[in-house]
């Protein structure tokens, strides 16, 4: 019974992810090729993020002969990495799938169900550990090479880690599930854990470089720091490192033990949790005056209510805005504290004679934050169900296309223009230099939001199992946002690749503001001629 | 009021109505009738413009539905299974579908007030949809039907899931909905409450219409229970 759940889910999962083919319930091959190209994509992205990390990393520890260390590092990048992915997953795996009636009402073990719906948190989990092990395992062969046995314990370390990964993000579901039980303003407490996360994970980003490098000035102590605070790492860096039998043992028991406790503890009120209902308060009805909205502002405030009821598709899908918003902040605190360091900067780069650069670093920043939003590319699918409604209304179809665009653009360029102006401020841009600046990215915006529609208009998906799975996992949100990703890191190299030669950095930047109004119009011009023709075929 | 004129439509090679023709009059309140598959859905929701349809036309009022937002102007459908917006409020369901049809405030207010009242609804209309049960959410997706003043109601299955006490209310909104000139066209598989509530019925069986007509002249003496078992066992 437990493989034929696994089979279930996986198939669930990819479900999540593809839209059907022309053939019922079977993939398209245009699927296939397009998640295929988007692993390799996603690939190439984390092998140069951590290959160059990793090789700096390994000539260190060289220098200190502590190799070792190499694989403890390995594994707790790995172990944030996967943590931070399936942890807001998990509580939504474990109790909140939709099949619960169906399964708790059939002669299956509970424990089968449990370790079902684990699983596919588990494949998650390989998933992340998988893009930080790849290129570690490639950097530490080119760097030093691997022993037989050395590579068979770091082969088995990538497949027993993602088991404490899972035990510990099981607990915090388990927590979760707990106290979203016995509260009421279920939404403002999810949103300020996963804030805590998020932040969290932010200040580790940021602040990280600082640590790794106190970190190696501590030099032999490094052993006993490693040995103390993550044990587990320590035995497993060890006994993959110098092939010790005993270390790696150990190592496997740290993984295996909490998994098996977990569970178990999962397991006592498994059912209870799944099938308990949150606490709800009753809102008592008020009569009082009604207003009466023009069209535009009824779907607005419609949208706005749909992306503000969930925080997973603010935390997701406005994830650009939220770290625009983090970025201002973190402008105004070196414009006040940090002034002569940005003025011995600017004095530097004058003197070096790269003055027109500045711009276009200051477009990088924003564009950079900007890229990651994709309200508009789960817009269509998260309609789900109720599809019907815009549909059987007399709305027009432009009408409801043009306003999933304007709710994308009111809640991303507001911040982006504030960090714009900001950042002109900080490295005292001319007027000129920060109308590109603003104009850049608010463009970028523009195309994504078009870019994003169009996307979900192709490939709608409206029978999710909720609508996380829709935001984080869909087809057209990874499409749209490694595009416009891509786009933002591709065009420095561009410029240095193919425009160098023949013009300069400013004359380049307006090139890239008439491509990008050329090509937004173009988007818009499709939105609103395929993009309506498609919408009235679709039904959910 | 409705005209159905020689409707197909298909899903892949599966022809789900074939070559229907139906006409709703004004003040009717039309059954449609027939086993599970039996394109009942397909029709309804071609009329309410949520399907496209290769062949055939339909008109409301003489408006073509193919394109056409004056002719949804006039209908409200409400589906078999409500799926509302959950992430809203009842009331703020109801504003939004107001706010579509350009309902002025006074009118909002007094509908709103009349038919929550008339369904057993006010008390939870501060309630988001998504605590709503089945039968709540049935009731929330009548009174937005109701709200805008239609001339045409679609209703696939209006019944399921609603208590006694609803039921007999809304059999009776029905009535006096359609005594004032409008019509209802809806699907059931409540025969009884079919043969009493209808003015009009038809039957249909695999995509095709296999009788219409004003009640007691397509029953005769009959129950309409035995005379559908019938027709569907004779057309087997």
């Amino acid at each position: 019974m437990l493989s034929t759940l696994i089979k279930i889910r996986l198939k669930g999962m990819l479900a999540t992810m593809a839209s059907k083919g022309k053939k019922k319930n079977k993939i398209g091959k245009g699927t296939i090729i397009l998640y295929t190209l988007l692993a390799i994509y996603l690939l190439g992205v984390f092998y140069f993020m951590f290959a160059s990390m990793f090789g700096t990393l390994i000539s260190s520890l060289h220098a200190f002969s502590l190799e070792w260390v190499y694989f403890a590092v390995v594994g707790a990048i790995a172990f944030t990495l996967a943590f931070i992915g399936s942890v807001f997953l998990a509580q939504q795996e474990l109790y909140n799938a939709k099949d619960n009636d169906l399964l708790f009402s059939m002669p299956i073990k509970k424990m089968d169900i449990l370790l079902s719906r684990v699983f596919s948190i588990l494949i998650l989990n390989y998933v992340y550990v998988g893009l930080v092990y790849i290129p570690a395992a490639i950097v530490f062969i080119q760097n030093k090479g691997f022993e037989f046995m050395q590579f068979v314990f770091f082969t088995m370390s990538f497949l027993s880690l993602p088991f404490l990964i899972l035990a510990v993000s099981c607990f915090f579901g388990w927590i979760i599930a707990n106290v979203m039980k016995r509260i009421t303003h279920k939404n403002i407490v999810v949103l300020a854990m996963y804030s805590i996360f998020l932040g969290g994970y932010f200040y580790i980003i940021f602040a990280g470089q600082q640590y790794i490098m106190e970190f190696f000035q501590q030099g032999e102590k490094i052993a006993d720091i490693v040995k103390n605070v993550l044990p587990p790492l320590y035995f497993m860096a060890v006994g993959i490192y110098d092939v010790n039998y005993m270390y790696f043992a150990i190592y496997l028991l740290c993984m295996i033990i909490p998994f098996i406790l977990v569970i178990y503890v999962l397991s006592k009120n498994f059912i209870s949790l799944s099938t308990s209902k949150p606490k709800t308060k009753h809102i008592a009805y008020v009569e009082k005056e009604m207003k009466q909205n023009s069209m535009t502002k009824a779907l607005l405030l419609r949208e706005l209510r749909h992306f503000t009821n969930n925080p997973i598709i603010i935390l997701n899908a406005a994830m650009g805005t939220i770290m625009t918003l983090m970025a201002c902040v973190g402008v105004v605190y070196v414009y006040i504290a940090q002034a002569d360091m940005v003025d011995e900067l600017l004095t530097l780069v004058n003197t070096i004679e790269m003055k027109e650069y500045v711009p276009a670093i200051a477009i990088l920043m924003v564009a950079t934050t900007s890229s990651v939003n994709v309200i508009s590319a789960s817009s269509i699918s998260l309609e789900g169900n109720s599809l019907w409604i815009l549909k059987s209304l007399p709305i027009r179809v432009m009408d409801i296309l043009n306003t999933k665009l304007l709710f994308h653009i009111i809640a991303c360029i507001p911040a982006g223009l504030i960090l714009s102006i900001f950042v002109s401020i900080l490295l005292k841009l001319s007027i000129l230099d920060t109308i590109v600046v603003i104009l850049v990215p608010i463009l970028l915006t523009l195309f994504v939001s078009a870019f994003g529609l169009i996307m979900n208009l192709w490939k709608p998906k409206f029978d999710w199992v909720n609508e996380n799975a829709v935001v984080k996992q869909g087809m057209p949100v990874l499409i749209t946002m490694f595009s416009s990703m891509g786009l933002v890191f591709l065009s420095p190299v561009a410029f240095y690749q193919f425009f160098d030669g023949f013009m300069n950095v400013t004359q380049f930047l307006y090139l890239v503001i008439l491509v990008l109004v050329v090509v937004d119009a173009s988007l818009y011009y499709l939105i609103n001629t395929w993009g309506v023709r498609k919408f009235d075929t679709l039904s959910a | 009021m409705l005209k159905i004129k020689n409707l197909s439509k298909h899903y892949g090679d599966f022809k789900a109505v074939d070559d229907l023709t139906l006409e709703i009059p004004r003040g009717a309140i039309f059954g449609f009738i027939g086993h599970n598959g039996a394109g009942k859905t397909t029709t309804l929701k071609s009329v309410a413009g949520l399907l496209n349809f290769e062949q055939g036309e339909i008109t409301v009022n003489g408006m073509s539905v193919k394109n056409s937002l004056e002719s949804k102007r006039n209908i409200a459908y409400i589906p078999d299974n409500p799926d509302l917006y959950e992430y809203l409020s009842g009331e703020k369901y109801l504003q939004f579908i107001a706010d579509v049809y350009k309902v002025s405030k006074e009118d909002r207010e007094s509908r709103i007030k009349y038919y929550a009242n008339l369904l057993d609804l006010t008390k939870d209309l501060a309630q988001p949809i998504s605590a709503y049960s089945h039968g709540m959410k049935q009731k929330l997706a009548l009174i937005s039907a109701f709200i805008h003043n239609p001339k045409l109601i679609l209703m696939d299955e209006p019944f399921v899931g609603l208590d006694p006490k609803t039921s007999k209310a809304l059999k009776e909104l029905m009535r006096t909905f359609c005594d004032q000139g409008n019509a209802i066209f809806f699907s059931t598989h409540v025969l009884e409450v079919a043969e009493k509530l209808c003015d009009h019925i038809a039957i249909i069986k695999k995509g095709k219409l296999v009788v219409s007509g004003k009640t007691q002249d397509v029953i005769g003496d009959e129950s309409l229970e035995d005379y559908f078992l019938d027709l569907v066992d004779d057309h087997a």
